[in-house]
């Protein structure tokens, strides 16, 4: 028997590597699809997208790519994933509704335009920025070879995230979801405004750290996900 | 200690695996080859070697046998 599909949309600046130990502890189940951004880690060499449009129409058109309609399939998105993935099942997946959406370090559509806008800032104020919750790694902040290397696709996918519109018009999802989420990085009532997107069960399950909670806690969001996933079939 | 015994060092000690496991190792294949792994490995052979990589060559170095032809760019005898 074919393994369910999880397809795994990483965090602004992220790479499919995030993902690395969460495929490798569910590899025997499921098969997990970790997608790279078109300029950035194995995909370094390919240009950035236009914008958030391009960006989800990319991601949407290689799960569909990879896609066996044969076995239920779940989206996982991580932070910026998670916008990426909402907008590639409102737009693209009609025929082909996920069986769970997974969501982690995001709050809901309608909350995101209250983002602080920092891709315009100079590349050592943006620094600065991701840095208070995590988003570059020490060694690499000080490491300016390295940065001028790491910062434009990070800088590239807030512009995303700042240019991102939500259109108010959208159908509510069928499918579960489960959102993953620290109280240090996002606040529980906008996270439980995620209740207003499906029509289906919501799950809420709290960890502890910062935005990049995932880190360290594959195991358990592994096993959250193995759970749900046999549950669907 | 060759410059291929070298190389492949760097890659054991970067990312703590064995010498076979290097061999055949593709950038994100595994958990510590990600950015920052990527970061140190880099560092390590340009200390070993004394050289100063290109950008275009960190961004191409994607893999162990991809890293060896990069070296030979920088005249480093990479034969057994």
């Amino acid at each position: 028997m074919r393994k369910p599909q999880l397809f795994c949309i990483t965090y602004a600046g992220g790479t499919a590597d995030f993902f690395s130990k969460i495929r490798d502890i569910l590899a025997e189940d499921i098969e997990v699809y970790a997608l790279e951004y078109a300029g950035h880690g194995t995909r370094k060499r390919e240009a950035f997208y236009e914008n958030f449009d391009a960006m989800a129409e990319d991601m949407a058109a290689i799960i569909r790519a990879q896609r066996n309609k044969e076995v239920p399939y779940m989206l996982f998105g991580y932070s910026m994933g998670t916008l990426v993935a909402f907008e590639v099942v409102k737009r693209y997946m009609e025929d082909d509704l996920p069986d769970h959406f997974f969501l982690a370090a995001h709050e809901p559509p309608h909350l995101s335009a209250a983002r602080k806008k920092i891709s315009a800032l100079s590349d050592e104020e943006f620094v600065e920025e991701i840095a208070k919750f995590g988003g570059i790694d020490e060694r690499m902040r000080k490491n300016k070879r390295f940065l001028q290397i790491f910062l434009p696709p990070m800088k590239n996918d807030y512009r995303y995230l700042e240019e991102y519109k939500w259109d108010y018009n959208y159908e509510k999802m069928m499918c579960d979801l489960t959102c993953f989420y620290s109280a240090e990085d996002t606040n529980i009532e906008n996270i439980r405004q995620w209740e207003y997107y499906t029509n289906a069960c919501v799950d809420f399950v709290e960890f502890m750290g910062n935005h990049f909670f995932l880190k360290g806690n594959e195991t358990e969001i592994s096993n959250r996900i193995k759970q749900c996933i046999y549950k669907e079939m | 200690m060759t410059n291929l015994e070298k190389y492949t060092k760097a890659f054991t000690e970067s990312f703590e695996i064995t010498a076979d496991e290097a061999k055949g190792l593709a950038y994100q294949a595994i958990s510590a080859w990600d950015s920052v792994g990527h970061m140190d490995l880099i560092a390590t052979l340009e200390e070993t070697f004394d050289i100063m990589m290109e950008t275009d060559d960190i961004i191409d170095f994607n893999s162990y046998e991809r890293g060896i032809e990069i070296m030979r760019k920088y005249d480093i005898n990479m034969e057994e």
